[in-house]
């Protein structure tokens, strides 16, 4: 009797621990930096576009992010969805959605440029 | 048959002398406080779903015969705790209140078992032993965070520490977890913003102290308040059953507080416990209960009526006595006054129960 | 039915007030027991523009002096303020802990109303993110300002007075390297001493008493031509008495009023000439010229805290009605110099030391320091090197 409470007592502590690690997972919260700076990839010189929309997971207002800038958005959990809208004289150019996971690093360095060019390192974390 | 209508009618304007002194004052600050309905009742949303809570973690003690559990400041401490681990970790939103409530569990657990023990040492004495010791473990409190924290245990993040390397900074901002229960469903009626999931959350505890009373433990309890010694006789564990009573008491303060900071969204490291256990005993007194008998609509009731005075008495000493200083001393006089009678009136009224249980004890005779 | 009478006559009064002004400003400050100079500001403020209840444009509240445990209240007084659909502009001075959220609740219903945050506790950044202006005593330029009026005034030494637990804060430790610097390239001498806490266990009467015992030693060891300087505000009045008697010197407070130390200090009584500075001045200024102290002793000729809250008011009223931006020096210095005749000030915005960003709605200020016997001595003026703002 008294072993299978203390099994009982053990599972449920157990089980506790378990939930604390599936909320620190997803509700880490992480900064996301988006550069829509000029870059060099694989030789090549990539300039900064005029203009980007982006819009994090579902979000109804775009981040603008100029030439040359860099613009933070805060994010939660593992899982992320993000769409770039590029910009050419004030007209939608080229549409783009990727999904995407992180890990459980603070904080995170989005390039616009490299996910353009279809290069696996355009998140990276900092 | 008329006289015991009469006297009936007494018994209960005695009984409800409180929750009446404090209607009848309402009526005249709402109106000198010069609010508008829709801010008036917006603010009583808001500190309904913020503070009750905290009062229902008052009730069990209460059901045990413990009397107002002033330790519940422990509980509260507790819970920031937990909330001082969430924002190093940068855990936000649900999740994040959740775990702080996790965390705060084994500290409240171990806490409320010491309170439960001490307060066995001293039964009878139960309201003011609580009270130091919520002094006591206080100082604990500002040990542990003012010293141990960012060098024994470790905070990361700079935004919590003091520059010279170890401490908890006076105020931490809770922007991650702010209203994230408060806006997980809302509601809007006209222009009033109801924080739904707050209330569910509230009734389904609501539920559960029903429920707990029914439960075989409940019923210990209401023995060991009713008569220890008929319990002991009983062959009820006084002393066990107590504690748990205390410890289920902590741990609910400890949630409690992490759903009242969660509304706030700045923690006062050192102060924000000050005062819980004070205004709750105070919201519960002046809904009704007694030191030896709640019930949850006093909870409800006196949530609303100890915040409606909080809210518009300083508005309307100004408006009173012309005076912005003064007003925010009319309201300090006027709540901790009120506060102050009740507790008399509470005196007062049980003498008089034992007179009448002698008067009937001699008519019956 | 009198007192049905007496609510009815209020509402009617409140009736006719919304008709009288076209908008209001909200002004939330401590109470005389904490911080009179605040308040005082405020009572300017009323007596030029009149109280709401009157038909004027002020609104005055204030805050709980238990205002670290009472932080429910202060938010709830805030926000109350935003009821009032002609409120336009909030003032909080001083900003204490639960403004922040205050003014993120004010916004949420009434993005329209102008949130200022004078000498704001919470953090720069967290306050920053809620406000649209907060003000600070400029610390980091003062720490360079107060040893060049020192070097002016004649001193060759000067002796830095605090304690571990102020040492601690940011904003005090950090001045306190600046005056080291400084002293070193302006050739003073640089004495750090320290002296009981008064909240420790030997109290205000403790400390006071160690000052007095104190002093005359350090005159006798640094010379007659040394500045001395306390963090601590209940040093301030033993230290100048003693001063006064046995010589020695004295810039300004840590937050200058004539008002801080020097009634106590002289023993003259000046509750007549509440809110009046210059009266004040005058009166403290004839004091101390008699005792031999003339241009040996320094103060800002108002209080700080009194033109913090009178000027954030008018510099609102003012952006309301159209005529000053919210952002500008400019404009702020001269919301400012309207209630501070003759004394000018100067200022700079925050930049956070950690990130190097220049916050745009935090902005850092202080005032020419007046010399009792000799007037002010131009420190407004001065131009910081820009080695100092750089000094952790």
């Amino acid at each position: 009797m008294k072993r299978k409470r203390l099994i009982v007592q053990l599972i449920l502590i157990l089980a506790l621990v378990g939930v604390s690690a599936v909320l620190f997972v997803i509700g880490k919260g992480h900064q996301l930096l988006i550069d829509n700076k000029r870059a060099t990839i694989d030789g090549v010189r990539v300039e900064a576009y005029e203009w980007v929309n982006v819009y994090v997971n579902g979000a109804k207002k775009p981040i603008e992010i100029e030439e040359e800038d860099r613009q933070l958005a805060k994010i939660a959990g593992p899982w992320h969805h993000i769409r770039i809208e590029i910009l050419e004289d004030g007209k939608v150019a080229k549409t783009l959605e990727k999904r995407f996971t992180v890990g459980l690093q603070n904080s995170f360095l989005l390039s616009l440029q490299k996910i353009v060019e279809g290069k696996e390192d355009w998140l990276t974390p900092r | 048959m008329k006289t015991t209508g009469k006297r009936s009618f007494k018994n209960l304007l005695i009984a409800y002398a409180v929750p009446i002194m404090f209607i009848g004052l309402s009526i005249f600050t709402i109106p000198l406080s010069g609010f508008s309905p829709e801010y008036l009742v917006q603010e009583m949303v808001i500190r309904l779903a913020r503070n009750s809570f905290l009062v229902l973690a008052l009730l069990i003690p209460i059901i045990a015969g413990m009397g107002l559990n002033f330790g519940m400041v422990l509980g509260a401490m507790a819970g920031q705790i937990g909330l001082i681990f969430i924002t190093d970790w940068n855990i936000v939103g649900i999740p994040g209140m959740a775990l702080a409530m996790i965390i705060s569990i084994p500290i409240s657990i171990f806490l409320g078992w010491i309170a439960g023990n001490i307060l066995n040492r001293a039964k009878g004495r139960e309201m003011v032993t609580s009270y130091i010791l919520g002094f006591f473990i206080n100082g604990i409190y500002q040990f542990i965070v003012l010293y141990m924290m960012g060098k024994a245990i470790p905070i990361g993040n700079p935004a919590l520490v003091l520059s010279r390397g170890y401490g908890i900074r006076n105020a931490i901002n809770l922007e991650g977890i702010r209203q994230s229960l408060d806006n997980l469903i809302s509601l809007n009626i006209g222009k009033v913003q109801i924080p739904v999931a707050t209330f569910i959350l509230i009734s389904a505890f609501c539920f559960f102290i029903i429920w707990f009373r029914k439960t075989k433990l409940g019923q210990d309890m209401r023995a060991v308040g009713q008569d220890m010694e008929v319990a002991e006789a009983a062959g009820i564990p006084v002393n066990k059953t107590r504690i748990i009573s205390m410890i289920i008491s902590t741990v609910l303060a400890g949630f409690g507080q992490i759903i009242f900071l969660q509304n706030i969204g700045t923690l006062n490291t050192y102060n924000s416990h000050d005062q819980t256990g004070m205004y709750s005993i105070a919201a519960l007194l002046i809904g009704g209960a007694t030191v030896s008998h709640a019930t949850i609509p006093n909870i409800f009731l006196g949530v609303v009526l100890f915040h409606l005075m909080f809210v518009t008495s300083p508005m309307a000493g100004k408006n009173l006595i012309g005076s912005a200083m003064l007003g925010e001393y009319f309201r300090l006089f006027i709540s901790y006054g009120i506060i102050a009678i009740s507790l008399v009136l509470y005196a007062w009224r049980r003498h008089k129960e034992k007179e009448r249980a002698r008067m009937n004890l001699r008519g019956n005779s | 039915m009198k007192k049905l009478l007496l609510v009815l006559l209020i509402s009617a009064m409140a009736v006719l007030a919304f008709s009288a002004a076209p908008f209001h400003i909200g002004i939330v400050t401590g109470t005389v027991s904490q911080s009179e100079d605040d308040l005082r500001g405020a009572e300017r403020l009323i007596q030029e523009y009149g109280d709401v209840t009157n038909g004027g444009m002020i609104k005055h509240i204030t805050y709980p002096d238990n205002f670290m445990s009472e932080m429910e209240t202060t938010i709830s007084q805030i926000v109350g303020l935003a009821d009032d659909p002609l409120m336009k502009a909030i003032i909080v001075n001083q900003a204490i802990p639960g403004t922040t959220e205050g003014f993120r609740r004010v916004r949420q219903k009434r993005p329209d109303i102008l949130l200022l945050a004078g000498e704001p506790h919470e953090d720069p950044l967290v306050i920053e993110s809620a406000a649209d202006l907060a003000i600070n005593s400029d610390f980091v330029a003062r720490g360079y300002l107060i040893i060049w009026s020192a070097k002016k005034m004649g001193a060759k030494t000067f002796v830095h007075i605090s304690f571990p637990r102020h040492m601690s804060y940011e904003t005090l430790s950090r001045r306190r390297t600046i005056m080291e610097a400084a002293c070193n390239d302006l050739g003073l001498k640089f004495v750090f001493e320290t002296a009981p806490d008064p909240t420790s266990d030997i109290g205000v009467a403790g400390a006071q008493q160690f000052i007095l015992e104190k002093v005359p030693a350090w005159i006798e060891k640094y010379g007659k031509q040394t500045a001395f300087f306390c963090t601590n505000d209940a040093h301030t009045e033993p230290l100048l008495k003693q001063l006064l008697a046995y010589g020695g010197m004295f810039v300004e407070a840590d937050l200058p009023s004539p008002l801080m130390g020097y009634p106590g200090a002289l023993g003259i009584d000046l509750s007549a000439a509440a809110g009046d500075f210059p009266k004040i001045l005058s009166a403290v200024e004839a004091e101390i010229v008699k005792k031999g102290g003339a241009a040996r002793f320094g103060t800002w000729a108002f209080s700080y805290g009194y033109t913090t809250t009178a000027g954030l008011g008018e510099l609102a009223i003012r952006v309301v009605k159209g005529e000053a931006s919210l952002n500008k020096l400019p404009d702020l210095m001269s919301a400012y110099n309207k209630f501070t005749p003759g004394a000018s000030w100067n200022g700079s915005f925050y930049t956070d030391a950690n990130t190097g960003v220049r916050a745009r709605n935090h902005i850092l200020i202080y005032q020419d320091t007046y010399i009792f016997g000799q007037g002010f001595i131009g420190s407004a003026s001065v131009e910081v090197p820009e080695k100092y703002l750089d000094i952790k």
